[in-house]
């Protein structure tokens, strides 16, 4: 069949909308914020890097919809370097500005966010090869540009009114991982303009 | 309200979440299992015999590396080529056992490898090609074809820098070659063959994803300008840098280009 629906992909917005009619609380609104985090991502290699994003609610009634801009880069410090064979002035990296559209739901306190970023995925590669073993020196380039989207989740706990920590996760929908890793971290949220 | 947003959330997941339908392979597949003498080691063969496999002439052979990952993939590409006849009749065998890769395809004895090639490719060459020429309708001529992803592409560099006289290839497919492996032995390999041969009668497709990082990337084009500047006369070579892809994501489209490019007059 063409089109194959993902089944974890319907499975988790009726979770979600499950979550909602029974335990979220309609008191807790959600307000405007300015989340930072530090993530390891990636799947061919290991990238280790951080993200900044702002999150506004677009409903505050029954359903609580956000809406964000994200931007995110993480970075490969090593790649497959060897003593013998290394990387000089290398930069091997991943900037990924999105727009991130969510679903926020408050308990007392706990945040769970489920979010889905569409935007962009930038790969910068460059820098010399030195391989001192066979004896010689190499420049590689490479600058690409994709279509980046998937499915983010992020539980947060409430320390107070005006900040909450949590996990990332991110796992891309892009065919070629390579294009777009998956995201694994730890954030920090500050809430500003609470309305309750 | 609540429905449209339903709406929404689902038709999104159904727009992102389509998959191209896989191709059905038009063929017979067999599958056996050999013993090697040489490595004390069995290992399962995946046969696809295409459409255009003639029992009654001698057929190309292709050998692809990784049968357990690569078969159904590469099965795919031969399926649809033997089809439109851009393909000459032929057999494709894929060599499982892909636990060992790490034993089997590295050169020499290394972290991540066990320097299991030479014995490897003496299986190949001593063992499993006889063995498939007694079953099947084969070109006895050493014209196979051999295919490698990743350690499986740093293998067929190997072979394809292996004695050219009693070589069984002479088209070889490798694709995202992890030249990385020992800080880029498979160079020496290289140098020495040019010490030793002033010709290298092959066709040789290599391909390398964008993605791949700095050591990958760097060593593909320094290898690719060292085999032009040997100026063999019977070297036939394409080489391509695989665009938006990865180290895994580039293995099926560098496949298809490189059957693509060995089987082109």
């Amino acid at each position: 069949m063409y089109l194959q629906i993902k089944t974890y992909s319907i499975f988790l917005v009726l979770c979600t909308l499950a979550l909602n009619n029974l335990y979220a609380q309609k008191e807790n609104q959600n307000s405007n914020s300015v989340e930072i985090g530090f993530i390891v991502a990636g799947n061919e290699a290991i990238y280790y890097g951080g993200y900044g994003k702002f999150t506004m609610p677009l409903s505050q009634t029954k359903h609580y919809f956000t809406l964000g801009a994200s931007l995110t880069s993480y970075f490969d410090f090593k790649g497959e370097s060897t003593s013998e064979a290394y990387l000089k002035n290398d930069v091997d990296m991943r900037v990924l500005p999105n727009l991130v559209a969510g679903y926020s739901l408050n308990f007392k306190k706990f945040q769970l966010n489920l979010e889905i970023p569409i935007g962009l995925s930038i790969a910068i590669t460059k820098g010399t090869l030195v391989n001192e073993k066979i004896g010689f020196e190499r420049e590689y380039s490479n600058k690409e540009s994709f279509f980046n989207y998937g499915i983010a989740l992020a539980p947060k706990y409430k320390i107070n009114e005006k900040n909450l920590i949590g996990l990332y996760g991110f796992l891309p929908l892009v065919s070629d991982k390579a294009q777009s890793g998956y995201q694994f971290g730890v954030n920090w949220t500050m809430i500003f303009g609470k309305n309750n | 309200m609540k429905n449209i947003y339903l709406i929404i959330i689902c038709s999104f997941f159904i727009l992102f979440s389509c998959k191209k339908e896989e191709l059905e392979i038009i063929g017979i597949t067999e599958e056996f299992t050999i013993k090697s003498m040489i490595i004390n080691d069995d290992y399962p063969i995946f046969v696809f015999l295409p459409s255009n496999y003639n029992p009654n002439e001698p057929n190309q052979l292709i050998i692809g590396l990784d049968g357990e990952f690569r078969f159904d993939d590469i099965a795919n590409i031969i399926s649809e080529k033997s089809q439109n006849g851009s393909i000459p009749p032929c057999i494709f065998v894929a060599v499982g056992n892909s636990e060992e890769r790490n034993r089997d395809y590295t050169p020499t004895k290394y972290e991540y490898g066990e320097g299991g090639a030479e014995n490897y490719y003496h299986f190949l060459k001593n063992e499993l090609i006889p063995e498939l020429e007694s079953k099947y309708s084969i070109d006895t001529l050493n014209t196979k074809t051999l295919i490698g992803n990743s350690f499986g592409g740093l293998f067929t560099n190997y072979a394809m820098f292996q004695n050219r006289i009693d070589n069984p290839f002479n088209k070889f497919i490798s694709v995202g070659c992890s030249f990385w492996f020992d800080s880029g032995v498979i160079f020496e390999y290289e140098e020495n063959y040019s010490l030793n041969h002033s010709d290298l009668n092959a066709k040789y497709y290599s391909g390398m994803g964008t993605l791949e990082g700095g050591i990958n990337l760097g060593s593909f084009n320094e290898m690719n300008d060292r085999l032009k500047n040997r100026h063999y006369s019977h070297l036939l070579m394409q080489t391509e840098f695989l665009e938006k892809h990865g180290h895994t994501g580039a293995a099926t489209i560098g496949f298809k280009n490189g059957l693509n490019y060995v089987f082109t007059n």
